[in-house]
């Protein structure tokens, strides 16, 4: 039985260095934090985040966190895997969330920031899977499953109101006249095996 | 020594019986034998003794630390506290499916007993369909998964169970559950494989079949929902479902036989769908059995699956055996069912509404295995790994679900024979305004989140339709039998019992839908910093940290970090103390336990992120869940519900007992 | 026997019991990685000892061993006696040895090197942005680069001293 995992997740003992820096600091001024984002490295070096920010930097504290949020809800946490990053109560995923949090507030937009980690970890570690190639289908296979569900309902039904109902009595028209609950309660009643 | 030597002996004994009592069984329905028959009820008998005696024996070792028994020398401790040696039973792959064959034993002495005499075209196939899956899982343990192998020479101590599984007392009655659930889908199978070998459904069968499925679904309910409060008390982040594989190997079947049991209605009622309820009901016993290769293949990443063991090739070959005797079955069988004889009422029916619940049931159904099973597709096709997970779920999850609530309401608003539309706009009146009042109350109090808005108010207008339906028959006989009200309610309510309990599961259902559409949609997180002394406020509470605590026991080594919380207006709430659990299994990887304050308005929730204890400072996550604890409140009015609808009743019995009923169809 | 009901069953089934028993290949907890035979992502990293700053672009011409671990990590300790001695050996003859510690104190870290042993510089990686921009999942991650300072191996989980010896000497 193997919930390393989980446990690893769960590490919460592992301490989480200088965890108040990471949450609080305001990396639009971080200088050595824009350093590392664009390393003065070779041409051809991976650098999905040398564009510029797609915004500018945000400032307010709840728009910053509310973005974080929906950011991280999108990316896989490394360790625990099943989970978020935002839900992911491991230490790795808390380095990344406090990473997108930087990324947010320096006015990186999500598809920027998705973009980044994709190119660094690969398509895993976005919870969604992608909409191009062959991952179409999973896309649209549930799409098409409830249109073409929803014609043969409409069919089946179609085809059998008319079929001659053997037990027509206890399947009344409504009549507007009668208390319809009545009528239909004591149909079902009937049905139950109660006194009609 | 013995206990390992006595365990096997019961286990070969198991085996035989259900090797002996499936072929009696089955030569019983095809022949029409009754004395074949009666081989098979005394086998089902034998087979409930063994595994039960096998079952007493692992609990004996496990109890006496008998460390010569394979199984104890892997989960037992003499470190661990007595609750949890007893329920290491289930804590790992062997014990578990030891538990498993005896859960099966018990379904299948009930069923001898219960299907006894009542039904001669029927009950002889059903009994030897299910000691044939007996006779499988019986394999399993007396071979792959053989847990009273012989350690020589006995360890002295083992390592205990996994510190997860030990750290919540729900540990003790999840599992169960979700087994009692699982394993009790073997009894409608095989009741539909009677159906469909004996070539025909009579009333008295479906009627059988329906009360068959309830059993189980109301376990799988309860375990399904007992094992997201289990991850929301034990695991830390404080959610209770992520669309992990393992969940949705449990939500898989409890979807199709959700579908069944609306189906089954119309089957009942209309003597329509016989193929497609079928379809539904094999699939739910196929979707456990695929849940079970999930959890205990080692092929799906997920955090609640067991290692890589041998057991997944010999469960995938038991898999593809039962999918393909399935299909076949039905395809050579289903055209010998009698076509339908009655006709269906068109759109303003319950009927047209029962087509669209199953519909969206089986959209779901599709859609969440799909996605499951799509990483996996996708490494067969290449080399690149992709996800699948919760918000790829949530996005078909949360519009289904809050359809299937809309239809909820609709549904049982309609009779089942022909409503004119003026009788249909009457019916609706109410509850849509309901929905349109709830709606505009939520944007009045400045809620603006669309789908927990929209749960919100479909959750309304199914809870009048629910309410207006469970008083309607008491309403109905008070006003034609000139009864007080309250005794026509009573008398109403118990004879349609069945009825009024499926209307108390949709209780249920709404209290979920809202809890889980509030707790995800306002749910508020804060991460706090506080130094001994220090107060900080998270929502509505405050929060002064008092200081460490470090507590021994046995097995574990605790810290806790106390915090007093009170409401910012100042009222006292109490004392909570979220720890963090060092296990000697694991003195590296420390457990955290967080300390939740539940209240029927919503949950405060404080994990420990860390605790440096010479500075005297604390770093906690708090989390605000409004109105979570509905989950398990509505969790508890759905097995109420259940209980309600299911309960044997004498007179039934005694109708379906009488030979007219089998040979009316 | 109904045609339709078998074919659509069969549609449905044989597939899905195919892409499971395919399952059995894989091994669902490994990750592939996007960054071998890439350029190294650069950074300027605090030797946590002197303090001093260790650019890798400077690194250029010598091939650099970059061990991403913590002190809280089993796998690590396991490791790290062996990859101290491999590094001694290995130093001299050209080879620029690193470790970057990930989510973990300085302090922490220094009980650990006192226990396992220490033979070249630690980097402090504030907020694990260098981690990040190398894909670390989890420790201990080692990654191998060359002299022209592209990425040839990653090691996920401890090295494998029979792929990672031969590795380095081909690099020299």
């Amino acid at each position: 039985m193997s919930a390393s995992l989980l446990l690893l997740c769960a590490l919460a003992g592992a301490p989480a260095p200088a965890q108040d820096d990471l949450a609080q600091d305001d990396p639009g001024q971080d200088d050595p934090g824009q350093d590392d984002l664009a390393p003065a490295a070779e041409g051809a070096a991976p650098q999905a985040l040398e564009a510029p920010p797609a915004r500018a930097p945000l400032t307010d504290d709840d728009e910053i966190d509310d973005v974080t949020e929906h950011v991280s809800k999108g990316l896989r946490c490394p360790v625990c895997q099943g989970l978020s990053v935002a839900d992911s109560p491991s230490d790795g995923a808390r380095t990344m969330k406090a990473r997108i949090r930087e990324l947010v507030a320096m006015g990186y937009s999500q598809e920027q920031i998705e973009d980044y980690f994709v190119d660094r970890y690969g398509d895993w570690i976005k919870l969604e899977p992608p909409t191009r190639g062959r991952h179409v289908l999973v896309w649209g296979l549930p799409v098409a499953f409830v249109l073409f569900g929803g014609g043969l309902v409409a069919w089946y039904v179609q085809a059998n109101i008319g079929v001659r109902s053997r037990r027509a009595e206890v399947t009344p028209v409504e009549d507007d006249e009668l208390s319809p609950y009545r009528a239909r309660i004591l149909a079902e009643l009937g049905l139950d095996g109660g006194e009609a | 020594m013995t206990i390992s030597l006595l365990g096997r002996a019961a286990v070969l004994v198991a085996l035989a019986a259900c090797a002996i009592g499936a072929v009696a069984g089955l030569y019983g329905g095809a022949k029409r034998s009754a004395a074949a028959e009666a081989w098979a009820r005394a086998m089902a008998g034998l087979f409930f003794a063994a595994t039960a005696t096998a079952v007493g024996l692992m609990e004996f070792a496990l109890l006496t630390h008998d460390f010569s028994v394979g199984y104890v020398a892997e989960v037992g401790s003499l470190k661990s506290p007595t609750w949890v040696t007893i329920v290491s039973l289930w804590s790992s792959l062997e014990g578990s499916i030891l538990f498993w064959a005896f859960v099966l034993g018990v379904y299948a002495a009930g069923q001898a007993l219960l299907t006894r005499k009542r039904f001669p075209q029927h009950s002889a196939w059903a009994l030897g369909m299910t000691l044939l899956v007996g006779v499988f899982f019986c394999y399993l343990v007396a071979g792959v998964a053989n847990p009273f192998t012989l350690v020589d020479p006995a360890p002295s101590d083992g390592p205990g169970p996994n510190p997860l599984l030990q750290n919540h007392v729900l540990m003790v009655i999840h599992p169960p559950a979700l087994y009692l659930g699982y394993v009790g889908m073997t009894v409608p199978f095989a009741m539909g494989a009677a159906a469909l070998l004996a070539g025909r459904i009579t009333p008295a069968w479906s009627r059988a079949l329906r009360n068959a499925m309830l059993v189980p679904w109301g376990f799988l309910t309860v375990g399904i929902i007992l094992g997201g409060w289990w991850s929301y008390e034990v695991l830390g982040w404080g959610g209770y479902w992520a669309w992990d594989p393992v969940e949705n190997a449990s939500f898989l079947p409890w979807l199709t036989s959700t579908a069944f049991l609306h189906s089954a209605m119309l089957m009942e009622r209309k003597d329509q769908l016989k193929g497609w309820t079928m379809t539904l009901l094999m699939s739910s016993f196929l979707l456990t059995i695929l849940g079970t290769f999930m959890t205990r293949s080692g092929v799906f990443n997920s955090v609640h699956s067991f290692t890589q063991t041998p057991i997944g090739p010999v469960f995938l070959v038991f898999l593809t055996l039962m999918l393909l005797f399935s299909v076949l079955l039905l395809a050579a069988r289903v055209d010998k069912l009698t076509p339908p004889q009655e006709g269906l009422s068109g759109p303003t029916s319950r009927d047209t509404w029962v087509l669209a619940q199953n519909l969206a049931f089986a959209t779901f159904t599709f859609t969440v295995l799909l996605g499951t099973v799509w990483p996996l597709v996708n490494e067969a096709l290449s080399n690149e790994q992709i996800s699948v997970g919760e918000p790829y779920f949530n996005r078909w999850g949360v519009p289904l679900a809050g359809l299937i609530v809309f239809l909820m309401g609709v549904g049982p608003a309609l009779p089942w024979g022909r409503a004119t539309p003026g009788g249909v706009l009457k019916r609706l009146a109410a509850p849509a305004v309901a929905l349109v009042l709830t709606a505009i109350g939520c944007l009045a109090a400045g809620l603006r989140e669309p789908w927990p808005v929209l749960t919100f108010s479909v959750s309304a207008f199914a809870l009048v339709v629910t309410l207006a339906e469970m008083v309607a028959p008491g309403v109905a006989r008070w006003r034609a039998r000139g009864e007080s009200l309250p005794v026509a309610m009573v008398q109403a309510t118990v004879r349609t019992r069945r009825r009024f309990g499926g209307y108390i599961v949709h209780l249920g259902v709404i209290a979920i839908a809202v809890g889980v559409a509030a707790s995800s949609g306002w749910r508020d997180e804060h991460q706090l910093t506080l130094l001994e002394g220090e107060t900080a406020v998270a929502g509505d509470f405050a929060l002064t940290y008092l200081g460490a605590e470090t507590v021994q026991e046995s097995h574990r080594l605790s810290t806790l970090a106390k915090f007093d919380v009170k409401t910012v207006a100042g009222r006292e709430v109490g004392q909570l103390a979220p720890r963090m659990n060092v296990y000697a299994k694991m003195p590296m990887n420390p457990l955290g336990d967080p300390a939740v304050h539940s209240s029927l308005a919503g949950d405060l929730y404080l994990t420990l992120v860390s605790v440096e204890a010479e500075a005297g400072a604390v770093s906690v996550e708090a989390i605000i869940e409004p109105l979570v604890g509905w989950i398990w409140i509505g969790g508890g009015i759905m097995a109420l519900g259940t209980i309600v609808a299911g309960w044997p009743s004498r007179k039934r019995s005694r109708s379906q007992a009488a030979p007219t009923a089998e040979q009316a169809a | 026997m109904n045609w339709k009901v078998l074919l659509i069953g069969v549609v449905l089934v044989v597939p899905l019991v195919v892409v499971l028993a395919l399952g059995f290949g894989h091994d669902p907890r490994a990750l592939p990685t996007t960054m071998v035979d890439r350029p190294a992502p650069g950074f300027v990293l605090a030797d946590m000892d002197t303090g001093e700053q260790v650019d890798l672009a400077a690194l250029r011409g010598k091939p650099v061993v970059i061990n991403f671990a913590s002190s809280w990590c089993v796998p690590c300790a396991q490791e790290h006696p062996w990859l101290v001695r491999v590094a001694r050996d290995y130093q001299p003859r050209g080879v620029v040895f690193l470790n970057v510690l990930y989510n973990d104190e300085p302090i922490k870290w220094q009980g650990f090197l006192a226990r396992y042993g220490q033979s070249f510089p630690t980097l402090v990686d504030p907020g694990g942005r260098v981690a990040i921009d190398y894909g670390v999942a989890g420790v201990p991650e080692t990654f191998v680069l060359d002299d022209q300072g592209n990425i040839v191996r990653k090691f996920t989980g401890p090295v494998v001293p029979d792929e990672f010896l031969p590795l380095l000497d081909g690099l020299l």
